[in-house]
């Protein structure tokens, strides 16, 4: 009992750990991070994750690693024992996933919890159970060499928190996310994850990095880029950029083996796409950064979802310089020097110790609040070329003309970096040999030294310099190319990447202004839903609205919509309203704007022309017209390209007149 | 097959029977049009698996058989011919020759033996069958086409709804966003059918319809339903239809019975005034809003892009101030289907059906078009 008077006092252990897990524990996904952390750092070769109901109703971690004796396994249940750092100077280096020792009596505290376990040496092994926290009790067990642990109706005694819990298939999908990350983090360990009994995913042992990435990530053709910048390795596997998808949630990245959610290396390696990804697209893929213990703090996080780096700037300038030069090879990107300079991120030496002019490798990212647009173009191609009039004007061909074009898109070729959020990584280059401290120096804003582009790289996807509103349309093919004649070649265009590219333009603005025009219906369509799913949407219904649906809860499993956006009257109320659900469902409340986002793409894309419609020479017109109201960098919100350009010359050289 | 038969009864009836002919199909048969000579009649067809037309004339026939050649060819070449007979000769192989008779102009064409052709369906010979005056017809597609939903995957509005009960016929149509009806009385007459005519049989009826009446040829329309197919009769030319087997929309509980306000406005300078503000709408997107005050309709739209639009149209209303936003196309599509000068416009409230009624109303005709609104 406190004594009179005071008033602090030191908090039982079970609610001390119950605190802790609210910060350790969310959902049953955090808790099968915890356990298959703790089966890597006993050094595992093979982990099952066995979830039933999401992971609510059980979750169980089953290893082969190398098992805890009777004492050990007693003290791991306690607050702050871990077998991994016994003083300061180890968390400076901490290598190992675990060390804090609170992950077990934190899960422990808020379910029903038993580990068995047995070491190779032993006979025999011990079985723990620990009930909502509480005292513990012990048993000699017989069980398999390794550690098994069972976490049961997580929450059951912490109801405030049993409440955010989500539909079970949203649960299931944050575990198989983990999973998904803990099988990259560790490619030498097989990892099987089972669905209330039935092997959902299976990742076999993997003789490196990148068999593990594209095993993980099959559907993805992944272009590898390496390299090392000082202190920092680089190692990553990426998708073209036509695969990109809105949100990073199918790039992994991982810092010295740990998986970690850091917007600024994400957009660092989107950057290195340059301005064929729009803003908030990234790749899919894996990248490990791997560099010093001492440079990375680990312990930052509850989840440990995120790290902190001695210097975070230089780590994603280096990123961003490693992977451009690798992905401008793989893909045929424009490099950030200029369009025609593929696959030549840095200049070679001799050009260095010969003084040419090579100055234009890698340059620093935009400054916030650069808006390249169209008009920017015109402006530096008038400049360039001494205030030419309107492009239309000027013959397409000269060396002058390339030049000028080079350099306007050499100021363009980088994404446009959202003001408000964090600023790009700059090129203070304090982890950077001094060598490229000078390259970066020199590569001061300036028309580039372009070299005479080949007839291959004039076709490659357009970046935008003629409005689309001054192309002369042609005609359709194949029910779904536009073919139009431009004054510096000839334009095809995909339609349907293009109308979707604009309703998705129109939708995102109409939201963002809180004014999509929605059109009632005369028959409310009925959807059938989950319970979860219709529970959801009674939630979410001003976000549903948001998008131009008005939605009601009709029944227990089913909703009708009354009103759909106008833009999107050719898709079905049900499809659009699925789209939504999809991507409400997955993000949680979390990310809404950006599951907006993806469920804006998605729906511009059920909504708009698709390949194989007829349209109509008017409504071409106001396609190509509308092409420029957009924020456009040549791709559909999917990523993939809409718009390919064939230069009169390559055309000339095709056919040999040239 | 040997016959001869007047030129322009064969372009007729190929001209009609190419528009069914489908050019893309996988199978090439469906290409081609089929001739049959029986008795003192040529018979042309042309399907496409769900619409089949065929037409028939007199032809002296020397010897009967059938062939089927390729529509495109066949059309293009017949209308190369004199005026005057034609003679068709097919060969055993399906070489079929067309011949200028009294001049040396001929061709020769590829075809395929008639038996390859698919069979088309025929109605029982104890169909129920009714008759229609065409005009008819006519009117009843073309005061509702205009909202057939064009979503093939939606097949119950993917289709006109053709009812028959008693004297009355109607048609409604609907694609999910407004609703069309016409109802006709048609004296004399006493049948009950109910009926989903797919979108494409409804266009080709449509032009069958108006070239006879531009022909001025036959005056009424034989619709003859026979399992899963209807028939329809017009000018010598067989039309049958796949009909779609699906539930079309309650439309009855949709149609307002009686709305809170109604306007009574001057049709075209209605529809000019709904164009001319229309271009101007939003993205495109045909968004305009309506504003009644006592005397006046007034139409605006806005676009964050493309400014303003604006005018005024004045009518017969008297009720308190009124804003509702509306599809101007949705709106145009009706205006343009009718041909009264007024039309009545009659509204309940922002979120509620519009209802489009022709100015003056008879009780042989009765059309209602409702529009639900947008909000803009
Ligand atoms: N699967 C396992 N195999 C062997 N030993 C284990 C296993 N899981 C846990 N342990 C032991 O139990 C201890 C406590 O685990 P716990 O996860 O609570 O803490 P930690 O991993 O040290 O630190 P953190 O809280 O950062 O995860 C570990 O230090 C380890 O010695
Ligand atoms: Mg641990």
């Amino acid at each position: 009992m406190p004594a009179e008077g005071r008033r602090i006092h030191v908090l039982p252990d079970d609610l001390a750990n119950q605190i802790a897990a609210g910060e350790v524990v969310e959902r049953p996904a955090s808790v099968v991070k915890e356990l298959v952390e703790n089966s890597f750092d006993a050094g595992a070769r093979r982990v099952s994750i066995d979830i039933e109901t999401g992971g609510v109703a059980l979750v169980r971690v089953a290893d082969d690693g190398h098992g805890m004796a009777r004492e050990d396994a007693e003290l791991a249940v306690l607050r702050h024992a871990t077998s991994k750092i016994a003083s300061i100077d180890d968390l400076q280096r901490i290598e190992s996933f675990g060390f804090r020792g609170e992950a077990l009596p934190s899960i422990a505290s808020v379910s029903r919890f038993a580990l068995r376990t047995r070491r190779h040496e032993d006979t025999e092994g011990t079985e723990i159970r620990v009930d909502g926290g509480g005292p513990f009790a012990l048993a000699p067990a017989g069980c398999a060499a390794g550690t098994t642990m069972e976490v049961r109706d997580l929450f059951f005694n912490v109801p405030a928190r049993r409440k955010f819990l989500r539909a079970t298939s949203t649960e299931s999908a944050h575990v198989t996310e983990v999973a998904m990350a803990a099988a990259l983090a560790q490619p030498a360990v097989t990892v099987i994850l089972s669905r209330d009994g039935r092997v959902a995913r299976e990742w076999l042992r993997a003789p490196s990095r990148e068999e593990r990435a594209r095993g993980a990530i099959p559907d993805e053709v992944l272009a590898p880029a390496r390299g090392e910048r000082g202190p920092l390795g680089v190692e990553a596997f990426l998708s073209r950029p036509e695969r990109a998808r809105t949100g990073a949630t199918a790039l992994w990245i991982f810092v010295n083996g740990r998986h970690v959610r850091d917007r600024a290396l994400a957009r660092a390696i989107a950057q290195a796409y340059g301005s064929v990804l729009e803003p908030g697209r990234y790749p899919v893929g894996v990248a490990y950064l791997d560099l010093p213990h001492d440079l990375v703090d680990v312990n930052v996080h509850p989840q440990k979802a995120e790290v902190r780096f001695a210097d975070g700037r230089a780590v994603a300038d280096a990123l961003y310089k490693i992977v451009a030069a690798d992905l401008a090879r793989a893909f045929g990107l424009p490099t950030p020097g200029g369009p025609w300079q593929r696959g030549k991120m840095r200049p070679p030496p001799e050009d260095e110790a010969k003084g040419t002019p090579w100055t234009f490798q890698a340059p620093e990212l935009p400054a916030s609040g650069a808006r390249p647009s169209w008009h920017s173009v015109a402006t530096e191609r008038e400049d360039a070329t001494g205030g030419e009039a309107a492009p239309a004007a000027r013959p397409p061909e000269g060396d002058l003309a390339m030049a000028a074009v080079g350099a306007a898109l050499g100021q363009l070729a980088m994404r446009e970096v959202d003001p408000a959020s964090d600023r790009p990584p700059d090129t203070r280059p304090s982890i950077l040999p001094p060598a490229s401290v000078a390259a970066s120096r020199a590569g001061a804003p300036g028309p580039p030294a372009a070299r005479y582009p080949t007839a291959d790289e004039i076709g490659a996807p357009v970046e935008r310099r003629v409005p689309f509103g001054s192309l002369r349309y042609l005609a359709q093919v194949r029910s779904t190319f536009l073919i139009c004649e431009g004054p510096d070649g000839v334009y095809v265009l995909d339609q349907h990447a293009a109308a979707e590219r604009v309703t998705f333009h129109r939708l995102r603005r109409g939201w963002e202004s809180r004014a999509i025009a929605r059109q009632k219906l005369l028959f409310p369509v009925v959807v059938e839903v989950s319970a979860p799913e219709a529970a959801l949407v009674e939630e979410s219904r001003e976000a549903f609205a948001s998008a131009g649906l008005d939605v009601e809860v009709a029944g227990a499993t089913s909703i009708a919509v009354h009103a759909v956006p106008h833009l999107l009257a050719r898709a079905t109320p049900e499809r659009l309203v699925r789209d939504l659900l999809g991507e409400l469902g997955r993000t949680g409340d979390r990310a809404y704007s950006g599951a907006i986002d993806r469920a804006l793409a998605t729906m511009a894309c059920h909504g708009s022309v698709r390949a194989g419609d007829p349209v109509a020479p008017e409504e071409v017109a106001a396609l190509l017209a509308a092409l420029d109201e957009v924020d456009f960098a040549g791709h559909c919100p999917h990523g993939r390209p809409i718009v390919m350009r064939i230069g009169w010359l390559e055309l000339d050289q095709k056919v040999g007149r040239r | 097959m040997d016959l001869v038969i007047a030129k322009k009864d064969l372009l007729r009836l190929v001209a009609r029977c190419q528009g069914v002919a489908d050019k893309k199909s996988a199978m090439p048969a469906l290409a081609n049009v089929l001739l049959s000579a029986e008795g003192n009649v040529l018979r042309v067809a042309a399907t496409d698996l769900y619409l089949a037309v065929t037409g028939q004339a007199t032809a002296e026939v020397a010897k009967a058989g059938s062939v089927a050649v390729p529509a495109k060819d066949l059309l293009e070449r017949v209308k190369m011919m004199p005026d005057g007979p034609v003679q068709i000769v097919a060969k055993d192989g399906a070489q079929t020759t067309l011949k200028a008779v009294g001049s040396p102009r001929r061709y020769t064409i590829h075809g395929m033996p008639g038996t390859d052709f698919p069979a088309l369906p025929q109605p029982s010979p104890d169909a129920p069958s009714l008759e229609l005056p065409i005009d008819v017809l006519s009117t009843l597609i073309a005061r509702t086409h205009f909202s057939i939903s064009t979503d093939e995957t939606r097949a119950h509005v993917n289709s006109a709804l053709f009812e028959w009960a008693g004297e009355r016929v109607r048609m409604v149509t609907t694609d999910g966003h407004r609703l069309s009806k016409m109802e006709i009385t048609v004296g004399g007459t006493n049948a009950t059918a109910t009926m989903l005519i797919p979108l494409k049989a409804v266009n080709e009826l449509r032009r069958l319809a108006d070239e006879s009446r531009a022909e001025k040829e036959v005056p009424a329309v034989r619709i003859t339903q026979s399992g899963p197919n209807a028939f329809f009769s017009i000018a010598g030319m067989q039309f049958s239809v796949k009909l779609v087997d699906a539930q079309f929309p309650p439309y009855q509980q949709v149609i307002p019975s009686v709305t809170d306000r109604s306007v009574r406005a001057p049709r075209s300078a209605f529809s000019d005034a709904l164009k001319a503000v229309a271009l101007a709408a939003s993205d495109r997107t045909g968004g305009v809003k309506l504003a009644m005050t006592a005397g006046t309709l007034r139409i605006t739209s806005e676009s964050p892009e493309s400014g303003n639009g604006f005018d005024e149209v004045p009518v017969d209303y008297a009720g308190p101030d009124l804003t509702i936003g509306f599809n101007a196309k949705y709106f145009l599509d009706v205006l343009a289907a009718i041909d009264d000068d007024e039309v009545i416009l009659g509204i309940s409230g922002e979120l509620d059906p519009a209802v489009l009624r022709p100015g003056t109303e008879s009780a042989e005709q009765s059309y209602v078009a409702v529009v639900m609104p947008m909000r803009i």
